[in-house]
């Protein structure tokens, strides 16, 4: 008889070879509504999308006694074919630190002592900060909101208390790109998809390491060469990392660089005739900037497009970015190829960058003036690093200045539509876009007589004490004023929770349901699997408790037209279920309903949702979904071209239906180059870069508590370039100094790293909570997105030396 | 113990890929399943979580002849996945007193 050991060696060897046969078939699985089983041993599977990046692989989890105990790559899932990364392996562990939340804390703040209170009291103090000023109430959430929690915030604060202060961490990730897509076409999110990396003849990273950030993407293209498919990669980027490694083209930059190249190449397009002068002419308009930057610019002729270029000849370029003239005209005998496949992925580099919207817009530029947009395999697409940054940041509108579904704040036709659908009174959604994040926390920080009008900010699923940039500035200040209240839902104690006045503990990944939106427009759906631990709770929950307690205060602004309760949740036989209550919370799929609701809002912007039911049968669909005349529901592989997307015109070939310039024409900007806001002299004379680790997801809140994880990769470090170490006499494991103009970090050296920095420049990841890279980073930022810029500021170094042990007398 | 399948993606060089495929069948931890193309399905038995991760993450990438290695599913329900009580990390340090400029 097979032992239990060998039947689970047996099952992986199987699995694995399943996977392999259906790779090398190069062929998406079959649909399949396949839904939970239970295996031989016991465990019972269901899936889930993985709760790391944005790839949004599917897993199958597999419980057992209430517990997570395995997970295999779902094979039914388009994204991941069966396929999990190095992450995938520790996904189920993340649910398991010893020192999960359970309790409500509150801080008395005399003594810096938090102590456990009841769900009750949390509640009571959190509505009592909401009266105390609705307009001072601020709400900081994050791209790992699923989105009905991202729903109920907006909604919460939008429709509820008058007041717009909400954003996501993910404007510190991804607002560029998102500037980036609606002033090129009109409306947020890529055109292209995932697919399109099964088809290019070229990709080009810009900025970007998906070899170690999404793997699973990149596996896809490591895949195709395997099986003797030509793909030429090509790297920019400011330094070596492990993608590098696998392209063929590594070119690197100095910071600022990509706006020179980019310049570069449409120089070329343009002076040789080898842009597609008929994509141009049908589908396209060329824009500037106004001398005070805005998300609509100004008219350019086209004439006046190539002679801005003019100056940027390959050999100027290599002078401004530091890459050889020789490969900017490489890059631009590629893009005047029309017969090649080409696409641009891009991740922080380009977004974490203080000219972020202008290298979005002009990367988007160099597709549509050469054509290469609208073919499988032919896309600019960008990638997010949260779970669900595109379904709940930017889909949900979490973010200060909009609405669900692409609406905004400011249009009142938009807030007309909110208000319908939300049922509240005409005039209850504000017309003033909120503060964005860094505004945000730089009014908590600032006292009420100085103009600091943010009093409260409630944080979910995110970590500001630690990812801020410059928390000097724009952190620590808020925790030495009195009556600046901060409260934190999470699951794990970190950087911001010992700071916070009040932590709630929180449910998270499968502990409840949820629904996430990933990088390729592609709406996920799971089901709870197992309870949390102690007294933790959903974040959807926890802000409906709290609505539900100012209802009961009589606060107005929690009652709608009909002065019922603005969270009304009722069952199959319509009668109201009080699902504040925690008792009741699961009495009724709360997420089921807050979708739906929202879903209401998708279709304004083509962007259009399926039915909450849909997305338990699917592995995710990527909106547009729409219904078919047979009952069934259809994703939309390639936005924007006729027989694609269900929304062009029959003969346009390609329409951009939500053009900034109402004829359905996408937009080709030109920007200048420019330097970066801080740049290397002669008292700061290094690049400081930092980043991310293979090890660590994000602040490291999860991946910290996975023991072999964090025993591979225990502390934070400074990667240093060898003959700037030699220049410094400091050997690898050497304790050195970073200082910039915002503070002073020590840590360790090493020499090369696995980034391998070029000459002048350091990296430091940001996962060590103990040591914090964001109190030196800069809080300068895009002045349209308002992103900030990590990847560069001037930095220096010194070696700090061990004083020799004294001798005892 | 945990158990995973893994995927691993070979190098196009017979030379290399035969070293590759000679070196894995010999290591105990791993039973190789049938090379079909470029891939190889292998199943990984280590003794601890710590262990396997390093396995997949450090130690399978960088063996020559391996170009990637995929994980398609891993079993940790006997594995003690808490070695060592989580210590939350408050050590915030700007310098150590014992340290001085050189």
């Amino acid at each position: 008889m097979i032992d239990r050991r060998a039947f689970i060696k047996a099952s992986a060897l199987a699995a694995a070879s399943a996977a392999v046969a259906e790779l090398a078939q190069a062929q998406a699985p079959t649909p399949d509504s396949a839904g939970p089983r239970i295996s031989e041993d016991g465990v019972r599977w269901d899936k889930a999308p993985c709760r790391f990046c944005g790839t949004g692989c599917h897993v199958q989890v597999g419980v057992k006694e209430g517990k997570v105990v395995a997970i295999q790559g779902d094979r039914l899932a388009e994204v991941n074919k069966g396929l999990c990364c190095v992450k995938g392996y520790h996904v189920g562990l993340a649910l398991y630190g010893r020192d999960r939340l359970t309790t409500p804390l509150l801080l008395d703040r005399k003594t810096g002592i938090q102590s456990p209170i009841s769900w009750e009291r949390a509640v009571e103090i959190i509505a009592g900060r909401v009266t105390k000023d609705p307009r001072g109430f601020a709400f900081y959430g994050s791209g790992q909101w699923t989105i009905p929690e991202g729903y109920i915030a907006q909604k919460f604060m939008k429709g509820g208390l008058s007041c717009n202060h909400i954003d996501p961490n993910a404007r510190l990730c991804m607002s560029s790109a998102v500037t980036g897509y609606e002033s090129t076409y009109g409306v947020d999110e890529p055109a292209g998809t995932f697919t399109d990396l099964d088809h290019a003849d070229v990709i080009i990273f810009w900025g970007n390491n998906p070899a170690e950030m999404h793997p699973v993407l990149f596996s896809r293209i490591i895949d195709r060469r395997a099986r003797g498919e030509k793909i030429t990669l090509i790297d920019i980027g400011t330094r070596r990392t492990r993608s590098t490694d696998h392209c063929q083209h590594k070119l690197i930059m100095k910071p600022h660089g990509d706006l020179a190249i980019a310049n570069g190449i449409a120089h070329l397009l343009v002076e040789r005739g080898t842009y597609d002068k008929e994509f141009v002419e049908r589908f396209c308009n060329m824009r500037q900037d106004t001398e005070t930057p805005s998300l609509d610019g100004q008219p350019m002729t086209f004439e006046a497009y190539r002679a801005a270029l003019k100056p940027y000849t390959p050999e100027h370029v290599e002078a401004l970015s530091g890459v050889p003239a020789e490969e900017i005209r490489r890059l631009a005998d590629l893009f005047g190829d029309r017969a090649l496949r080409i696409t641009s992925l891009w991740c922080m580099g380009m977004n974490q960058h203080t000219r972020g919207t202008a290298i979005n817009r002009m990367v988007h530029g160099l597709h549509l003036l050469s054509g290469h947009f609208g073919k499988p395999g032919d896309a600019p697409t960008s990638l997010t690093g949260q779970p669900s940054a595109c379904g709940t940041a930017r889909e949900v509108g979490t973010l200060a200045h909009a609405l669900p579904g692409g609406l905004k704040v400011k249009n009142p036709d938009h807030r007309k539509i909110a208000e319908d659908i939300w049922n509240v009174p005409v005039g209850r959604i504000h017309d003033t876009p909120g503060h964005h994040t860094l505004l945000m926390w730089e009014r908590f920080s600032t006292p009420v007589e100085q103009g600091g009008d943010i009093h409260t900010i409630w944080v979910q699923v995110t970590n500001p004490g630690q990812t801020l940039p410059n928390l000097h500035k724009l952190f620590y200040p808020s925790r030495r004023i009195d009556d600046k209240f901060l409260i934190v839902s999470e699951v794990y104690p970190n950087a911001t929770t010992r700071r916070a006045d009040l932590v709630l503990p929180s449910a998270m990944w499968v502990e409840k349901n949820g629904m996430t939106g990933n990088s390729e427009r592609r709406t996920q759906q799971w089901f709870r699997m197992v309870d949390p631990p102690g007294q933790a709770r959903p974040d959807a929950w926890q802000v409906l408790a709290v609505a539900r307690k100012l209802w009961e205060l009589g606060f107005e602004g929690m009652k709608d037209r009909d002065g019922a309760f603005l969270f009304t949740m009722k069952d199959a036989q319509g009668r109201e279920v009080p699902s504040w209550n925690w008792k009741n919370y699961y009495d009724v799929n709360v997420d089921e309903m807050l979708f739906n609701e929202y879903r209401k809002f998708s279709g304004f912007k083509h962007k259009n949702l399926a039915p909450y039911s849909e997305y338990v049968k699917a592995r995710g669909m990527r909106w547009p979904v729409v219904q078919q005349q047979d009952g069934s529901w259809l994703e939309t592989q390639f936005r924007f071209v006729e027989g694609a997307d269900p929304f062009v015109k029959q003969g346009a070939g390609v329409q951009f239906y939500h053009s900034v310039t109402k004829d359905d024409r996408a937009l080709i900007w030109f920007h200048p180059y420019t330097a970066p806001p801080e740049v290397p002299d002669a008292e700061y004379p290094l690049w400081l870069c930092t980043g991310r680790v293979l090890e660590h997801w994000h602040s490291g809140t999860m991946t910290m508590r996975i023991a072999p994880l964090r025993r591979a990769m225990p502390q934070a470090y400074v990667e240093v370039n060898e003959e700037d170490a030699r220049a410094l006499g400091i050997q690898s494991g050497d304790k050195v100094a970073i200082e910039t103009r915002r503070g002073e970090l020590v840590l360790h050296a090493w020499i090369g790293g696995r980034g391998q920095p070029p000459r002048g420049s350091l990296f430091v990841p940001f996962f060590d909570e103990r040591l914090l890279i964001n109190e030196l980073t800069l809080d300068a930022h895009c002045p349209i997105s308002k992103q900030p810029d990590y990847k560069k500021c001037a930095a220096r170094l010194r070696k700090l030396v061990q004083p020799p042990k004294k001798e005892r007398p | 113990m945990p158990t995973s399948g893994l995927i691993l993606t070979l190098d196009e060089d017979p030379v290399q890929r035969a070293s590759a495929l000679e070196r894995l069948a010999r290591d105990p931890r791993i039973a190789c399943g049938e090379l079909q193309g470029a891939q190889l399905p292998v199943a990984a038995q280590t003794d601890t979580l710590e262990a396997g991760i390093a396995l997949v993450r450090d130690e399978l990438p960088t063996q020559p002849g391996i170009c990637f290695v995929h994980v398609v599913c891993v079993d940790f329900e006997d594995a003690d996945y808490n070695q060592e009580p989580a210590q939350p990390p408050t050590d915030r340090r700007r310098r150590a007193p014992e340290e001085s400029e050189t």
